[in-house]
């Protein structure tokens, strides 16, 4: 067997399943259990048992060959990209509100992905003004589900 | 007669005329560019569509089912790369014929393909639902657990590549689904006391991170994101004459039941559907030589099928709460959602929603029909749509979807994690499809069994001793054996140089799910 990145995968999922054990383990029931009913921990346990051994046989079968890479570094670097911006997005927005989040999240991921292609400002700003203006309109008004206004910006205001 | 009257009151009204309308359109565009699917669609839409009524709600993510479906022929026809899986085989002889200048013609065969597809499967599923459904009724805990059991392995076997991968990907849906309070006994599980995850993963934080971000993140990472050339000199007119189209009843007809019934089987749905077809039509020709090279039989059998699939699925998931492929894994989620149990009592407590989401699809059909023939023009305009831009509002609806749920940022950062975890899954080959089916069959797993076990005296043994759960248990544990046959007859193919058309296409495209 290769050291790949299946058999690491594989023991990842072990791992976790190992966790999932160990938490079960410590459930209690919150009524006394009914004649013929397992409790809360034996379904959970019985599915992690069966993630060992279906990772087991990941390991025995994918471990053999080679593995293939779904994504080059550069991929990669993309991925930590989109991740850091949409985590970045997702703070900016309960600390500075929906509104100045979105204007700075979206020209900030066209950006990204555009990929040093050429992108004319402007439309970048007009795209911005009317994703954030139109998805405001669609939820306050439509669904009236009332976006953050953002932890900082109340504190500041009131 | 009442309810005919009611559905069409429904569908009548301008509010929800307007919402199946969009609906529609939205499909059309997410089946239409590539990397995006009726499935993301479906996804992005669940949070908009939460704060309408049930059956509008219904309505709107019918309309969108139908729409991603028909319109992945768009990019597959124009720049021979399929919008979603359910239309690889039409790039054989849709791009083809597109590139000698007649799109058009391959737009309208395909249009029409979809349409029949569409229409009739849907006619033969208001049918057989009701009929199911009232056997499904008769079943108990016992019957249920044996069928969430068996959908689950059928997805996993059925599908391609590793079975383990597909199993892993089950259990790690269903590991999740018992985060939060248990049934039976209501005991708090894995919440670590987060008040956020008492009620359980949050179904729209997961969906929209698995099928929505994740999809475009990898898109990005992979470099899908070029804004393609295509050339708009063949599309003109309306395409092919009826007569000519109908000339082909034998082969509709014949894609039309391969579609049907692949599409009835958990999991499978129109990816493999449309594969099937095509291969089916090309083994039965007269004239194989022409496939590939854009002949009409190709588009024909690719595009009925795939839509035809669209009944087929809808079967399993009105009568029996069992989804039959991701999209309607997804529709349970929005049914869900609106407090709404989907399963054999469906029809019976909820007969007017069950008959307005026909409704709407039979409707929506015909909607494509006229906006894909009306709007045939357009369709360059939808596939230039630079990427970096559509791919950065998409992700902004995502987080603003993910809060709506339920006004707290929690979900946009379990969205952030489901997206994570749908990448490393990815990472080790881990299908999406098993791991949805999981998470939404997990908690009928679990409470049938756990209610199974209390009202027998033989414990698990009554698993067995009832006659339709030992048959669903048998076809789940026979087909556990059937990728290893499988393996053994693709190995021998392969060494005698026969392999069939499908396993050569499902190469070439490395076809999973949708």
């Amino acid at each position: 067997m290769r050291f790949n990145k299946n058999v690491i995968f594989s023991l990842a999922l072990i791992a976790f399943a190992g966790f999932v054990i160990a938490q079960s383990l410590m459930l209690k029931s919150l009524f006394l259990s009914q004649s013929g009913d397992i409790g809360p921990k034996a379904f959970p346990i019985g599915a992690s048992i069966a993630l060992i051994l279906c990772a087991v046989g990941k390991m025995l079968t994918e471990g053999l060959g080679p593995a293939v890479p779904l994504f080059t570094g550069r991929g990669w670097k993309r991925i930590a990209q989109m991740f850091a911006i949409l985590i970045g997005y997702v703070v900016a927005m309960y600390w500075l509100g929906y509104i100045i989040s979105t204007l700075a999240a979206v020209p900030l991921m066209v950006w990204a992905m555009s990929e040093g292609r050429r992108l004319s400002s402007v439309m970048l700003a007009i795209f911005s003004i009317v994703t954030t203006a139109v998805l405001w309109f669609v939820f306050e008004y439509i669904i009236m589900v009332p976006l953050p206004f953002g932890e900082l910006i109340e504190a500041i205001l009131y | 007669m009442d309810m005919l009257f009611t559905v069409l009151s429904s569908l009548s009204d301008p509010y929800n005329l307007l919402i199946i309308f969009g609906g529609t359109i939205i499909g059309i565009i997410f089946g239409a560019v590539p990397g995006l699917s009726a499935t993301t669609g479906i996804a992005l839409m669940l949070p908009v569509s939460f704060s309408m009524t049930p059956v509008t709600g219904i309505l709107f993510l019918g309309s969108i089912y139908v729409g991603g479906i028909s319109g992945g022929l768009i990019s597959a026809v124009l720049i021979g790369v399929p919008g979603t899986p359910a239309s690889v085989a039409t790039c054989f002889d849709g791009y083809p014929m597109a590139k000698n200048g007649r799109a058009s013609r391959a737009l309208g065969i395909g249009i029409l393909a979809s349409f029949i597809g569409t229409f009739v499967s849907i006619l033969i599923s208001m049918i057989f639902c009701p009929i199911l459904a009232r056997y499904a009724v008769k079943m108990g805990p016992w019957e249920f657990f044996s069928l969430c059991f068996c959908a689950i392995i059928l997805v996993v076997t059925m599908s391609k590549g590793n079975m383990f991968n597909g199993l892993i990907a089950g259990l790690l849906g269903v590991i999740i689904s018992t985060i939060g309070i248990a049934p039976i006994d209501g005991a708090k599980r894995f919440t670590f006391g987060i008040v956020n995850l008492y009620s359980g993963v949050n179904q729209i934080g997961l969906i929209l991170g698995v099928f929505a971000v994740a999809t475009l993140v990898k898109n990005f990472a992979k470099g899908d994101t070029k804004t393609p050339d295509i050339d708009t000199k063949g599309i003109s007119g309306f395409g092919i004459p009826i007569g000519e189209f109908f000339s082909h009843w034998f082969l509709i007809a014949k894609s039309f039941f391969i579609g049907l019934w692949i599409g009835f089987l958990p999991g499978l749905g129109a990816g493999l559907a449309n594969l099937v077809a095509y291969a089916q039509a090309k083994a039965s020709s007269k004239t194989p030589e022409k496939f590939g090279t854009g002949c009409d039989e190709g588009i024909i059998a690719s595009e009925t099928s795939n839509n035809a699939a669209i009944g087929g699925a809808i079967i399993p998931m009105i009568a029996l709460g069992i989804p039959g492929d991701t999209p309607t894994a997804m529709l349970i989620g929005g049914l869900m959602i609106h407090g709404i149990d989907a399963g054999p009592l469906l029809m019976a407590n909820n007969t007017e929603l069950v008959y307005c989401f026909f409704g709407v699809l039979l409707f929506s059909a015909i909607l494509v029909l006229a906006l894909q023939f009306f709007g045939m023009r357009t369709f360059p305009y939808i596939l230039r749509t630079p990427v970096c831009y559509l791919y950065a509002a998409i992700l902004a609806i995502c987080v603003v979807g993910a809060y709506a749920d339920s006004n707290t940022m929690f979900n946009c950062g379990l969205m952030i994690v489901m997206g994570g975890v749908a990448i490393l899954m990815a990472v080790g080959n881990l299908p999406t499809s098993p791991f949805i089916l999981g998470y939404i069959l997990g908690p009928m797993l679990e409470s049938n069994l756990r209610q199974g076990l209390t009202y027998s005296q033989n414990g698990l043994l009554t698993f067995v001793t009832r006659p339709v759960s030992l048959t669903l248990l048998l076809i789940a544990f026979a087909s556990l054996a059937w990728p290893f046959i499988r393996d053994r007859r693709e190995a021998k193919r392969r060494l005698a140089g026969t392999e069939t058309e499908v396993e050569k296409m499902s190469k070439v495209f490395d076809i999973k799910e949708d």
